[in-house]
């Protein structure tokens, strides 16, 4: 106890925080084909969190772990508990920005237009000449105290920025003795449980930042460690974590991975502002999950073939000759040939469809041709980062360092090739091409998203699998259908419709789209709660079906839209109605 | 007492073949199943430090070994017979009483050297059948559990099965914690 108010205590599994970095759809545009479909799906809500990517070979579990931590570099630390002694490798962010952008979650909706309307993009002008029936249907797409001598330290070594020790975890206060005495900050309540995690024959694994690495060095690690299945040690992060803080989970195996000691909520889909492109998404996520016994329960964002990720971080020829980049001596030619063999990621990603140098990139570039300190604050001041001095270095170094040389007073482009060469092997290269390799090795990516606040966190979630449950697309669609009538007299936001979830939920918009009256009704966020085995269908522990068409029908019924059991929106397409009819329709599953 | 557990099941005799649950492997027509198999297994446990071949009876006790990260096991070992090579292993557990599957693990890699078809071979390392936390709902202490381990070749030939069940026990002293996530 004597280190838990004296020693500053940082974060451990805790206090560091792992982002998980959550890009939703929200920018419409409307297309030819009648689709709504995101142009630039990117506009991400980043928020400090858990983001894991694990993989299984036989008994071994890969941890890849990106690690986002906002404080003091000497204040960072980490703390995992494992089974033996682990292998530790430094990993990259471009695994995480490439999981994220590929297996996020995109809601859109597809437009169809009933009756005379003149804002149909199909229509050809004049009168009638609007389309009558619904558009092109979709299928929802897819997605794509110790004892005396007792020494608690097994291994000291360092790895990256990293400088690391895995500790024997069957006596606890050596253990956070040893932590304090050699600089390796623990949060305040990890005294208490850090508990759980004390056994004979077990480990933990603590990390620090090296001496001369800051905080912009920080890199996702590789952990492998023995275990039966995949766990996040969460109860350990609750020390320092924040409300409702996200933890997004890839599992990659054979076959769909479930939570196997958490509950799964399929959302009610009908909560969603499908109107913004689900720009509410991750307050919904919330709100179900919330909704789960302790909750504790997981959403399923994708499931499906990994080779969505196939050839993305290991295409062929990426990264060019290694021994080309060594005998290369000039500045200028160096960088630019890392700019064209793909030592940029992002051209074909969000957020900004533009290659840009990965953290692990700059890192190594700012040690050996670093940014002018004028220059970086310029760029800083622009909202940019040294990304964009590299990806126009010769212009940099050859035209504005001219112009404004009082700017570039410790510009140095000397170097030496083959040292930069080596670091970024190390740094780069090799983590990446093996991050790549996973997608080859395992063929099926799961998905998997909550949020948990402290007092939550009393259940470290295990993951196992379960090769009977289908996939899960993470590009979902729902349907707009306008009413127009004979006589157009409306614009788009003021024309009735029907908007259909992709669930088949049927919303009305007597007004238009341009008042949405589905901004505020009281009805669950989940639709379903299950329970997930290892093998069959998921139970469902709570169904909301019932509840879900009652506000529904009661919403339209108080809205001026009137309740009709069944039918479809495309089966009444052809009447030309001048009034809108709500009505609902629960799609089977 | 550990110590008297382990003496009590090393005493026990081999396990034999028990009638299946309902929903085990048996039931689910794999293809594996339908074969019979051309080797011979044994499946057996560990002291509860994981060392050692404990051979089982029926019915057994078997103390759920804590994990570094909070969760419970209990160990199981292979002897093989009449068996070489590359092969795959597939353990899983299911509860009698209701054939609740309550582990399958990943298949995992077996190498097991060719004295193995003149005598019986011991796997060098036990392996944790991961308990708890258990699925929800599904209580896996104190509860008879039927563990059944395939043995194949790469391409799913069956060259070996065993299966027995067990009374996993939460170890004493650790009572509480156990039974929070073991209870489901």
């Amino acid at each position: 106890m004597k280190n838990a108010l004296a020693v500053r205590l940082a974060a451990l599994s805790a206090g560091l925080t792992l982002t998980g970095a959550l890009y939703l759809a929200r920018t419409p545009e409307a297309h030819a084909c009648g689709c709504f479909a995101p142009p630039d799906p990117t506009v991400p809500i980043v928020q400090a969190g858990e983001a894991i990517a694990f993989h299984m070979d036989g008994n071994k579990v890969t941890a890849h772990i990106q690690i986002t931590y906002k404080g003091k570099a000497e204040e960072f630390g980490w703390l995992l508990p494992v089974e033996a002694i682990p292998s530790l490798e430094v990993g990259t962010d471009e695994l995480f920005v490439q999981l994220i952008s590929t297996t996020q979650p995109v809601y859109r909706l597809q437009a169809e237009y009933n009756g005379n309307c003149p804002f149909d993009p199909s229509r050809n002008g004049g009168l009638g000449g609007g389309s009558a029936g619904p558009a092109e249907d979709s299928d929802g797409g897819g997605g794509g105290g110790g004892d005396e001598g007792y020494d608690p330290l097994v291994i000291r070594d360092s790895v990256g920025p990293y400088d690391y020790a895995v500790l024997r975890a069957d006596q606890k206060q050596p253990m956070l003795d040893w932590l304090d005495e050699n600089g390796f900050f623990v949060p305040a309540g990890t005294d208490d449980v850090v508990d759980a995690y004390i056994r004979p024959g077990a480990y933990f694994l603590a990390l620090k930042l090296l001496k001369g690495n800051d905080v912009g060095d920080i890199q996702p690690v590789v952990v492998q460690y023995e275990s039966a299945l995949p766990m996040i040690p969460i109860v350990l992060t609750s020390v320092a974590a924040d409300p409702d803080m996200p933890i997004l989970v890839w599992v990659l195996g054979r076959s769909r991975a479930i939570p196997r000691n958490f509950y799964h909520t399929e959302i009610n889909d009908a909560e969603l502002n499908w109107l913004g492109f689900a720009d509410n998404y991750l307050d919904v996520i919330n709100r179900a999950v919330d909704e789960a016994d302790g909750h504790h329960s997981f959403v399923t964002e994708y499931a499906g073939s990994s080779s969505v990720m196939q050839n993305i971080l290991d295409y062929q020829g990426r990264f060019g000759d290694l021994q080309a980049m060594r005998a290369t001596t000039d500045a200028i030619n160096y960088v630019e040939y890392l700019t064209y063999n793909g030592y940029t990621t992002g051209g074909n990603t969000p957020p900004l469809f533009q290659p840009t140098f990965t953290s692990q990139v700059l890192g190594v570039l700012q040690n050996h041709l670093p940014v002018p300190r004028k220059i970086l604050k310029e760029l800083t001041d622009q909202g940019l980062n040294a990304s964009a001095f590299y990806l126009s270095y010769r212009y940099y170094v050859e035209t504005d360092a001219v112009q404004r040389p009082e700017m570039y007073g410790d510009l140095d482009t000397t170097f030496d090739p083959i040292v930069l060469t080596q670091e970024l092997n190390e740094k780069v290269v090799i983590p990446t091409r093996k991050a790549g390799e996973m997608f080859t090795e395992h063929p099926y990516l799961t998905r998997m998203y909550t949020t948990l606040s402290p007092s939550e966190m009393n259940r470290d979630p295990v993951f196992s699998f379960n090769p009977d449950l289908a996939d899960v697309a993470n590009v979902h669609t729902g349907r707009l259908i306008y009413y127009c009538g004979l006589i157009p007299t409306d614009t788009i936001e003021t024309t009735p419709a029907v908007l259909v979830t992709e669930d088949g939920w049927e919303l009305s918009l007597p007004h238009g789209t341009g008042q949405n009256p589905w901004d505020n009704v009281d009805w669950p966020n989940s639709h379903y709660i299950q329970t997930v085995r290892e093998e069959g269908a998921a139970d469902n522990v709570v169904d909301n079906t019932d509840t879900i068409l009652a506000a529904i029908n009661a919403q339209n019924d108080g809205d001026g839209g009137c309740s009709v059991a069944g039918g479809t929106a495309s089966g009444l397409g052809g009447l030309f109605l001048l009034g809108l009819v709500g009505f609902v329709r629960r799609r089977r599953r | 007492m550990k110590l008297a557990l382990a003496i009590a099941l090393t005493a026990a005799a081999a396990c034999t073949g028990s009638d299946p649950v309902a929903g085990g492997p048996d039931a689910g027509g794999d293809e594996a199943d339908a074969q019979q198999a051309t080797g011979e297994l044994l499946l057996g446990g560990a002291e509860d430090s994981g060392t050692g071949f404990v051979e089982l009876a029926d019915g057994a006790d078997a103390t759920l070994i804590a994990g570094a990260q909070g969760g419970y096991h209990v160990w199981t070992r292979l002897r093989a017979h009449l068996m070489e090579g590359e092969l795959r292993v597939v353990y899983e557990a299911r509860r009698v009483s209701d054939g609740e599957l309550v582990l399958s693990l990943p298949v995992q890699e077996l190498i097991v050297p060719h004295e193995a078809m003149e005598t019986w071979w011991e796997q060098p390392d036990a392996t944790p059948n991961f308990m708890c936390p258990s699925p929800i709902g599904i209580q896996v202490y104190d509860r008879e559990i039927e563990y059944t381990v395939q043995v194949t070749t790469v391409d799913g030939t069956l060259v070996g099965e065993d299966r027995i069940t067990r009374v996993p026990r939460c170890p004493a002293g650790d009572e509480a914690n156990c039974h929070d996530r073991c209870s489901g």
